[in-house]
Formats: C-alpha cells, structure tokens, sequence
C-alpha cells in the first residue's frame, strides 16, 4: 500500500498536467498521443536492458517492450487502415519532455537506486497513462475502431500496473 | 493482422514439432487465450486428442508446460498452436511472458 501512495504522489502532479493537457482532444491527436506513450514506456525498457542487472526488472522491461510494441503495430495498422495522420499536441510534448527528464534522471543511477527508481516510474507511469486512457480517451473518441483500440490495449496496460507493483513491492525500496 | 499457426504433437518422449499432426479423429479442444487470461483455464481430453491454443490479445503469449516439456511459442494477436497430448496425466501450464497467467490440460486414459 506504502509504494502504491508513494507512485501516486510523484505521478499526482504529472497526472493533473496530463489530464488538463487531454481535455478537448480530437481523434487523431489521441491516437498520436496512445502511440507516444507507448515508445516512451519502449524506450524506458530499453535503459532498463542497458543498465540494470535484476533478473524481475529485466523480465518487466522486456515485456513491455514485447507487449508495447504489438500495441503499438495494431494502432499503425489501425491509421494505415484509416488512412489518416495522427496529430501531435500539447499532450505528446508534455509526455515526451516529461520522459527525457526521467530517463536524465535514471541514466544517472546504477545497481538497486536505479532498479527502485525505474519501478517506480513504472507504476506511477501506468497509473497516469491508465487514468487518462480510461478517464479520458476512450469517453472522448468519436470513431469506434480506435475506441475498441483504446480498449483492449487498457487491458493491457493494466495489467502492467499490476506487474509494476510486484515489482516495486518485490524489490523492498523502502 | 499476423497469424500464426502451429502444431505439435506431445508424447511420452516429449514434444514434437510438425508440419501436420496424424488426424486422432475428434476436433482439437479450444482455448482461447483473452484479457490475459486462459479461457477456459482448466481443460480436460482424452489420450490422443489435441488442444488449441488462439490468442485474441494484442500482446503475444505463450502456453509453456510447467517443466518446459511443451510449448505453443510465441502467439500473436490471431495466431493459434495445436498440440497433441498422448500421455495421460495433468499438465499446468503458463505463459512464459506473463507467468501469472496459468492453466492446465487433464489427459485421462
């Protein structure tokens, strides 16, 4: 319950930015901003590959680069269908310059300071993304199949949360 | 959408790959793999008779036997695996990218 509340916190400020950022999207900036989210958890998995020695985060990283990436190509299937351009936005950005901040951050930790700091990020992270998929996303999607998209992939991504959760409670950060 | 298909054929000597598996005259048992989760989670057969594995998911999953005797490999979205069980007994099993994810073939004589 403790790391649960400690994610929460450092992803609260993080989330009401997001939220405020996700109010009145269209369509095509949703959909550009689901893809993003999900090469940025991509490349989080990939520092995590390169830096940390832990088997379980290793194994975590690795899923969520198997798992974000077959998301990732059903949503590129899904705009090649369509035939449309997803649209970059004020919520992308915030989520690209807030990631390049974290990934400053963690590149600069090693051993179990970066193993505690890159779980956590994961669990705050997918706390955010959930909220804002669930809360946000899908009510405010106009066009069914990315609606559906949106959906399935929720499934997904929380499932990752509870994965994040082990894995911040299985390593005993304190 | 990328579909795969596999069978194996999985005996006392452990599993087989194949390209066709000798017909055991009955229709594989389905289990479809959802929402992360094995569906149903517990299926029962007779010597001989198959199981089929289909991932409905975007992210891929496997069916991996508990002593790594068998497995469908790698399912993506659409993709299915069928596997031969002549053995009887009970076989738990996993998903090797998502361990918690379980479930089990219960072969009778």
């Amino acid at each position: 319950m403790k790391t649960i509340t400690l994610a929460a916190a450092l992803a609260l400020g993080f989330a009401a930015q997001t939220v405020q950022a996700a109010d009145k999207m269209n369509d095509l900036e949703i959909a550009h901003t689901a893809y993003t989210a999900g090469q940025i958890d991509i490349r989080y998995a990939h520092l995590a590959l390169a830096v940390s020695e832990n088997t379980e985060v290793r194994a975590f990283a690795e899923t969520m680069i198997r798992d974000h990436t077959a998301v990732n190509v059903a949503a590129g299937d899904l705009i090649t269908k369509l035939n449309v351009t997803p649209q970059d936005n004020d919520l992308s950005r915030t989520l690209v310059k807030g990631a390049a901040d974290k990934r400053a951050e963690l590149m600069s930790l090693s051993g179990k300071a970066f193993d505690c700091a890159y779980a956590q990020n994961e669990l705050g992270y997918h706390q955010v993304v959930n909220q804002t998929v669930e809360g946000v996303f899908i009510p405010t999607a106009t066009v069914e199949p990315l609606k559906d998209l949106l959906s399935e992939a929720l499934v997904t991504f929380k499932v990752h949360e509870g994965h994040a959760e082990q894995m911040v409670n299985g390593l005993q950060c304190g | 959408m990328r579909l795969t298909r596999r069978q194996v054929c999985f005996g006392a000597g452990g599993a087989i790959v194949g390209s066709a598996l000798p017909a055991s005259g009955s229709s594989p048992v389905v289990v479809d793999i959802r929402a992360f989760a094995f569906e149903p989670a517990e299926v029962t057969i007779r010597a001989g008779e198959t199981v089929r594995w289909i991932n409905h998911d975007f992210a891929p999953h496997t069916a991996t036997d508990d002593e790594v005797n068998w497995d469908t490999e790698e399912l993506e979205k659409g993709g299915q695996a069928t596997i031969r069980f002549d053995t009887p007994g009970t076989y738990p099993y996993f998903c090797a990218y998502h361990p918690h994810m379980r479930g089990s073939v219960v072969v009778t004589t």
